[in-house]
């Protein structure tokens, strides 16, 4: 399954660093009840303790083994230690369109599933799964 | 509408419990004669329902802090499977399916969509509403009236053992602290680390407001104290020194039985009988429909 996010496509313009934030900041995290992408019933608002959940990924896999196979990643949070929010920079040479891939294969691979199932709050470990999220953002052409 | 909102079991999955099962206007907003709380289906949660008053000046919301703004707190009891076990999403469907709601939006909002914000936004207006500074203790700081001498000495025993975390007038200072309680372990509530997984934070609750004490029983965060003198007994003789205790209880509090009469006399000046009897908090009485009383022709 393949889900495609399109910005705007840039014409006749060079550029050689792409910045963005991976994750919402710290302000969106303490400022109350939102709209819009930020509204909480896209389930992506931990209820139990406040802040975002940046990055979800749910399914089944006859490796974990976990209740009905399942696995949960809800990675975020903004509290020092556990901050998720990430600033990427990539120093590019381009002036035609730029694609970023995620590639959810190299992430979830079957040797991490069997140790791996269950994450729901911001703690060492989630913090470990975002370093791996990163890792697996790809640059294409 | 904050206030309809508050007081209705719409909110809950089986439209049995609303926020005032769990905190009664009456009990100051807290849950009274139940240690742990209560919700949907009988269920009993992990902690004491805590009153509710003074919101504005809170930093944080919960025992352990997990809760950073007012205007989110609701979306923790409404999806609580032992709470009110529902979703937000699922009460905008409600709300959405009753007309006096959504006449009640628009007259609110000026237009009838129910969002996730406008419900939240308005449970915490109510919530802001409720406040406590009417007591015998503020009418002697407005220079109303003084304290009788028992009161006057329990006030300098307070501020001798107690202010430096009941801080006034809030009787808080809104920090995470441990008083020395020891670990209930049935329980095995860690308080602030479930935030923070910080072993300096190991065992610290919020200090909570000593206000409205004698309406807001049992204390503490696991309700383990139904009176105001075990309280006392636990900081003069119960204090658990092998825990994470906090630096301001180092010294140990040493009262004569006097002095323990003196200082909750004290205490109790702090109740707000003004707040929890103010008709304005309760339950919405059906509303007077102004259009028809002035229907009445006078010829
Ligand atoms: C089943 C009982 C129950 C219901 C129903 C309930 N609460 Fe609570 N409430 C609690 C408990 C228990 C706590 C403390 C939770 C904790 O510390 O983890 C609490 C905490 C709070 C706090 C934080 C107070 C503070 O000093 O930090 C607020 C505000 C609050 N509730 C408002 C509400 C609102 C609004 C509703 C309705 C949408 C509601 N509650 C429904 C039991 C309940
Ligand atoms: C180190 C800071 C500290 C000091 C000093 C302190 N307290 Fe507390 N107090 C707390 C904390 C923290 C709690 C909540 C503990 C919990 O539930 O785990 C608490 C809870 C209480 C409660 C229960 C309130 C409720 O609504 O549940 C009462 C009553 C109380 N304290 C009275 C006093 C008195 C009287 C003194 C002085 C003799 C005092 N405290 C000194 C930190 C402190």
């Amino acid at each position: 399954m393949t889900q495609l996010i399109l910005l705007d496509s840039i014409s006749n313009v060079h550029y050689n660093r792409i910045e963005f934030n991976l994750g919402t900041d710290s302000l969106d995290n303490v400022s109350g009840a939102m709209s819009g992408d930020l509204d909480p019933i896209h389930g992506m608002y931990w209820t139990w303790q406040s802040g975002y959940i940046n990055f979800k990924l749910e399914g089944s896999s006859k490796v974990c083994p976990s209740r009905n196979h399942e696995f949960n990643f809800h990675i975020g949070g903004y509290l020092y230690p556990f901050t998720s929010m990430q600033r990427l920079v990539f120093e590019v040479n381009q002036s035609s369109d730029l694609s970023f891939n995620l590639d959810l294969s190299k992430l979830i691979s079957i040797h991490h599933l069997q140790n791996e199932f269950n994450i729901m709050s911001p703690s060492e470990k989630s913090l470990l799964f975002l370093k791996r999220i990163v890792d697996c953002i790809n640059l294409s052409k | 509408m904050g206030r309809k909102l508050f007081y209705d079991p719409i909110l809950s999955a089986d439209q049995s419990i609303s926020c005032a099962s769990c905190h009664s206007p009456f009990n100051a907003f807290a849950h009274t004669d139940h240690s742990l709380s209560h919700g949907i289906q009988d269920q009993i949660g992990q902690r004491n329902a805590p009153a509710l008053f003074n919101l504005a000046w809170h930093e944080s919301f919960m025992w352990d802090g997990a809760i950073n703004h007012l205007d989110v707190q609701a979306l923790a009891p409404i999806s609580h499977s032992k709470e009110m076990a529902s979703s937000i999403q699922d009460v905008i469907t409600r709300l959405n399916s009753s007309s006096e709601y959504r006449e009640l939006f628009f007259k609110t909002y000026h237009d009838s969509l129910i969002s996730s914000e406008r419900i939240l936004k308005s449970l915490a207006q109510f919530q802001l509403t409720l406040i406590s500074a009417n007591s015998r203790y503020d009418s002697v700081r407005q220079g109303k009236v003084e304290f009788n001498l028992q009161e006057r000495n329990g006030y300098h025993l307070f501020i001798k053992h107690c202010n430096s975390c009941h801080t006034e007038p809030l009787f808080t200072n809104h920090q995470f602290k441990s008083n020395g309680l020891s670990v209930d372990t049935t329980l095995n509530d860690y308080g602030r680390w479930n935030i923070t997984k910080m072993p300096s934070d190991s065992l610290l609750f919020k200090v909570p407001s000593l206000r409205n004490l004698s309406y807001t029983y049992p204390y503490m965060h696991d309700g383990r104290f139904n009176k105001i003198s075990q309280v006392i007994d636990h900081y003069s003789n119960g204090i658990d020194r092998s825990v994470n205790l906090s630096k301001e209880l180092n010294n140990p509090i040493l009262l004569s039985s006097n002095e323990k009469v003196d200082l909750i006399s004290f205490l109790l000046t702090l109740n707000d009988k003004a707040f929890v009897f103010n008709p304005k908090h309760q339950f919405p009485k059906k509303s007077i429909n102004f259009s028809q009383v002035f229907k009445i022709k006078i010829i």
